[in-house]
């Protein structure tokens, strides 16, 4: 679909104009577009049957019944001409963020834990009805601002307790990895959100996954235990939190989030009051980005405290003495 | 289909051109007639599939009433997932259509959407619960050694799906050509043990490619177990 490209729904009649490629998949391609003056993200396909189920997974499932926001507003479901060929799309509300595994990059591997929490809160909101997300990848989970809240996208892997998981990712994928089947439970969306989790603090490579695509499932998972001790040797991040879910240590989401929960308190700790040591590091861009990260709200009252501390003084130099 | 509905399908998997017995686009068209619908993933990783393998695979797959997919080794995995995922769907589709057609005059996409998507839901349904016996008819010529462990660890994942799926499914194998000079070999599982995948591993890739033929055996080989599943334990070469 070319950019700047007007069209219409036939149905509904809603009108866009496309204005940029978000990204595209293997069920269609994403843009982001104008309606009414909203911008909204647009998806498009040529087979509607994808599409279609996406939609009714997102109008049943993007909010919660508190009306929690777990993925984008559903807006519509309709089809277009472009270009003289039929197109169908599904229109919903365009998600402003960054894929997780570009906001690691950025603000360093001590954010894992903190967003894999709140996503834990959001995947733990679909369970409570009897699904799960399924397709657990970073490009699916949208971080919104500094404070690492995400959001899903992408619908079209949600599944109901019970039946198979029919959109996975093969380096998430707990069958692929021999951890369990591919059958929807609570369990398969841990154990993706415990591989996001190890592969974020130490990405898999291309090469590493083609090699591995022609390995039996238990000799990846061999490998896969290596890696994880290379990277508890050397890297940052969740590791030991992970490698408890890989071991069936931890069964269940909650115990998860209380253990990541733990490991982000004491790296805020850490980041918070090691202040001098991140200074010291910095000069790079990663450095400041760093150093004002750590100016939370004990070091915004540490400043006030000096600067009424500073001020007493001079008043008591002014008028005292 | 007498009873319980059921879903027949072939998935050819290939990286050249046939060059031995019957014409697989004749082949594949008999078995459509016969309601078995076949898809073909080309694999491309050294060109030998080249423009005449392309060609080949998009007419299989055309006259077979399934789709076609031409990817590099390493992505076979998720291309058999989808491609047996999205042939299922695409036979179901057709059903439904014939059907809608009678009362509406029109298929699903001439649906409203929030009516299409409902019949999206259906055939997604079915497609979890339906009975599936799927047929893989595998190229072990000599190009393909390099890529053995692909598709045996491909074939392997594709049993985990639907080993997950709600209703029962049962697949086989024919590769071709055979070591000692046959042209088509049919493997099954016996008893409940082990992966079927795992016969792939014993291959040793040689000769022609004559895919006419192999597809032949497996049509034949679906024909055949009609009182599936009550005898689908026989181990046959
Ligand atoms: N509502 C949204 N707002 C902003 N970005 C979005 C939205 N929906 C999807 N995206 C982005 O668009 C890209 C493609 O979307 P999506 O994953 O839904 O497509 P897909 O065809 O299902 O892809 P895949 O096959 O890779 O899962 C992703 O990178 C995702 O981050």
């Amino acid at each position: 679909m070319p950019i700047g490209v007007r069209f219409a729904g036939k149905w509904r009649g809603g009108s866009y104009v496309a204005l940029r490629l978000v990204g595209s998949g293997a069920n269609g391609s994403v843009y982001l577009a104008e309606r009414g003056g909203e911008r909204v993200a647009v998806k498009v396909a040529d087979n509607p049957t994808a599409l279609s189920l996406e939609y009714d997974r997102l109008l049943r499932f993007a909010q919660d019944g508190g009306g929690r926001a777990i993925g984008p507003r559903c807006i519509e479901l309709d089809d277009t001409v472009i270009g003289g060929v039929k197109r169908f799309f599904l229109a919903m509300e365009y998600i402003d963020g960054m894929p997780l595994d570009a906001f690691i990059r950025l603000r360093g591997p001590e954010w894992i834990a903190v967003c894999l929490v709140n996503m834990l809160d959001l995947l733990e909101l679909l369970h409570s009805r009897g699904y799960i997300f399924g397709d657990v990848k970073p490009a699916n989970i949208l971080v919104q601002n500094d404070a690492g809240d995400v959001r899903l996208v992408d619908f079209g892997g949600v599944a109901p307790v019970g039946q198979s998981v029919k959109e996975f990712t093969e380096a998430y994928d707990r069958a692929w990895w021999a951890f369990g089947s591919r059958r929807a439970d609570v369990r398969y969306d841990l154990t993706a959100c415990a591989l996001l989790g190890l592969q974020l603090a130490a990405p898999l490579c291309k090469a590493d996954l083609e090699r591995l695509s022609c390995l039996r499932p238990v000799d990846r998972a061999a490998w896969l235990r290596k890696h994880a001790a290379r990277a508890a040797a050397t890297g940052d991040g969740p590791i030991a939190e992970v490698v408890a879910v890989m071991d069936g240590e931890v069964r269940d989401l909650d115990e998860f989030r209380r253990r990541l929960s733990r490991t982000a308190g004491q790296r805020r700790q850490v980041s918070a009051d090691g202040m001098a040591r991140l200074g010291r590091r910095g000069g790079g861009r990663e450095g400041r980005r760093r150093r004002r990260r750590a100016w939370d709200r004990t070091d915004w009252g540490l400043l006030a405290a000096v600067a009424v501390f500073a001020a007493t003084l001079v008043t008591v130099l002014w008028f005292g003495v | 289909m007498p009873g319980e509905p059921m879903l027949r399908q072939l998935l050819l998997i290939t990286d050249g051109c046939s060059n031995l017995g019957t014409d697989p686009v004749y082949v594949a068209q008999m078995g459509k007639g016969r309601g078995i619908a076949t898809s073909v993933i080309g694999i491309v990783d050294d060109g030998a599939l080249g423009e005449r393998g392309r060609t080949e695979a998009r007419n299989i797959a055309d006259a077979g009433g399934g789709m076609c997919r031409i990817v590099r080794a390493t992505d076979l995995a998720q291309t058999v997932q989808m491609v047996t995922r999205q042939t299922m769907q695409l036979t179901l589709l057709q059903v439904v259509n014939a059907e809608l057609r009678g009362i509406i005059g029109g298929d699903a996409d001439a649906l409203p959407p929030e009516t299409r998507s409902k019949v999206a839901g259906v055939v997604d349904r079915m497609s979890e619960e339906v009975l599936l016996e799927l047929g893989l008819v595998i190229d072990v010529s000599a190009s393909m050694a390099s890529k053995m462990n692909a598709v045996r660890e491909a074939i392997r994942d594709l049993e985990f799906g639907l080993k997950a799926r709600t209703g029962e499914s049962d697949m086989f194998i024919v590769t071709y050509p055979g070591e000692q000079g046959e042209t088509a070999v049919l493997h099954r599982r016996i008893g409940g043990a082990g992966m079927i995948a795992d016969v792939i591993g014993g291959l040793r890739p040689a000769g022609n490619t004559p895919t006419g033929p192999a597809l032949e055996l497996a049509i034949q080989t679906m024909l055949d177990s009609a009182s599936w599943p009550a005898s689908h334990q026989h181990h046959v070469v």
